[in-house]
């Protein structure tokens, strides 16, 4: 008895060439490659219609994967209207994610546009640079995405360094009131009103609307100190520190630190008195 | 491990750190350091606006409705396959042969002299002075030349640089004379065109008013 299901043409799938850092030929999944394979003898408002699927556990279903490499069959082949269509799938279910990473830049649609650009330079380039969104999409357009916020947020902290009097820097140098700054863990869940009505998503909020007071590189300052464990120094060299990162003194760093709790109780007490 | 001694550039290592962990990681960060001292600033780079997309506040912004933001992205998507189209275009005259002749390209697109003459809006006669470069290359109006390299999907460069070769003999002519025929000096596009008898009115009109466009 033949196991090869009805109906389905094996049609070959063009192999991805690049080679990742450990020196392999990158692969797609055995799900993709069935996902291609079957999609190729599908009419166009047929494989259209399968790409509209979005439930991930649908018959049918096509992964972001599967959609690059069909769109650039597409585009090989000048098949306009399913290039533009699948196009239009595949950006309707990338748009979340990145809107996600770009949300905190002030020229959120320009950000995202240039997204939206390196992304389909990528899927269309003539070479395999592009082939890794064929194996892992959802991470290469994590890696894009933050590429292009991490552009974006290092321009706007400069305009806006470039607009005001340099406030923090007037701590630099200074002896710190205390020296204990590790143990007082102003973290900000702790700054705020921890209440049992609080549900997560609102703690979450609050948590944000407070980082929002806080100006760079003071922020990051704390996002690395208080919210991610980052040491402000080390004796060991190939430790990842916050001064290290931001390249200033220690002291530096602490003073910003308590600059930035204080910003936080004067933020607690007009917001919660 | 990775023993993998070989080229990989800065978007391979990225792109791996970013599928190694859901989460931005201190320790994953210096384990790739490690393996990857050349890249150290940028892992860290990466690795903090890593960090800073998660953490940071929402702002507002020109933020648009989604289906807005959406028609957006559709039209970068259009402006780079339209931009890829023409470098493929582009790439395709370059990888061509350097043109030997404008008929010969014609009739590999399936035309006759006649219909590629009418194709450009010209005489049969004029197409053959074109094709033997017995009309001066600097009087012929760009239009012209664009519309040729459309027709025969040659860019218009390559026209240029086929016009402006030195006058041919038309092929298949017998010559009595032992000495080679001398050619005259190539006559000026629109003086061809007013002593043509094949143009029709409307094609002679057409011409002649380009003609004060390329003094």
């Amino acid at each position: 008895m033949s196991t090869k299901p009805p109906n389905v043409t094996p049609v070959s799938v063009e192999p991805l060439t690049r080679r990742n850092t450990s020196g392999k030929v990158y692969k797609r999944s055995s799900a993709v490659e069935v996902q291609i394979s079957a999609a190729l003898s599908l009419s166009d408002e047929e494989l259209v219609s399968r790409a509209s699927i979005r439930e991930e556990t649908a018959n049918g279903y096509l992964q972001e994967e599967s959609l690059v490499y069909l769109i650039r069959t597409s585009y090989q082949r000048k098949n306009n209207f399913l290039c533009n269509k699948l196009s239009e799938i595949l950006l309707t279910r990338c748009q979340e994610q990145v809107a996600f990473r770009v949300r905190a830049i002030e020229q959120k649609d320009d950000a995202f546009n240039d997204v939206v650009r390196v992304l389909f330079e990528k899927i269309l380039a003539p070479d395999n640079s592009g082939d890794f969104l064929q194996v892992r999409f959802r991470f290469a357009l994590k890696r894009i995405s933050i590429s292009i916020f991490h552009q974006y947020y290092r321009d706007q902290i400069e305009e806006r360094e470039n607009l005001r009097p340099s406030s923090f820097q007037s701590l630099d140098g200074q002896e710190n009131e205390k020296d204990d700054w590790d143990q007082v863990h102003v973290a900000i869940d702790s700054d705020l009103p921890v209440e049992d009505s609080f549900s997560s998503v609102e703690l979450e909020s609050l948590k944000r609307e407070a980082l929002q007071i806080l100006k760079e590189p003071i922020r990051t300052a704390f996002i690395l100190h208080h919210i991610k464990g980052w040491q402000i120094e080390s004796n060991n060299p190939k430790e990842i520190t916050v001064s290290g990162y931001l390249e200033t003194t220690p002291r530096t760093i602490r003073n910003w630190l308590q600059q930035a709790e204080k910003e936080l109780r004067k933020w607690r007490g007009d917001h919660h008195e | 491990m990775n023993n993998f001694i070989g080229q990989y550039s800065l978007d391979d290592v990225l792109d791996a750190y970013s599928e190694a962990s859901e989460i931005p990681s201190r320790e994953i960060l210096a384990e790739w350091i490690a393996r990857y001292p050349q890249f150290e600033h940028e892992l860290i780079e990466f690795t903090v606006a890593w960090i800073q997309s998660e953490e940071l506040p929402e702002i507002p912004g020109d933020q648009k409705d989604l289906n807005a933001r959406l028609q957006g992205g559709l039209r970068i998507v259009q402006e780079i396959y339209e931009k890829r189209s023409a470098e493929d275009q582009t790439q395709n005259w370059q990888s061509r042969a350097k043109m030997a002749s404008m008929i010969m390209e014609g009739s590999l697109l399936g035309w006759s002299t006649d219909q590629f003459a009418r194709r450009i809006n010209l005489s049969v006669a004029i197409l053959r002075k074109l094709e033997n470069r017995l009309i001066d290359a600097v009087t012929i109006p760009i239009d012209l030349i664009k519309l040729i390299g459309v027709s025969i999907q040659r860019d218009p460069s390559e026209i240029i640089a086929y016009l402006g070769q030195p006058p041919m003999l038309q092929s298949g002519q017998m010559y009595k004379s032992k000495q080679p025929p001398i050619i005259g000096k190539p006559q000026g596009f629109f003086d061809a065109i007013r002593n043509d008898g094949e143009l029709t009115d409307d094609q002679r009109t057409y011409w002649l008013s380009l003609e004060s466009g390329t003094e």
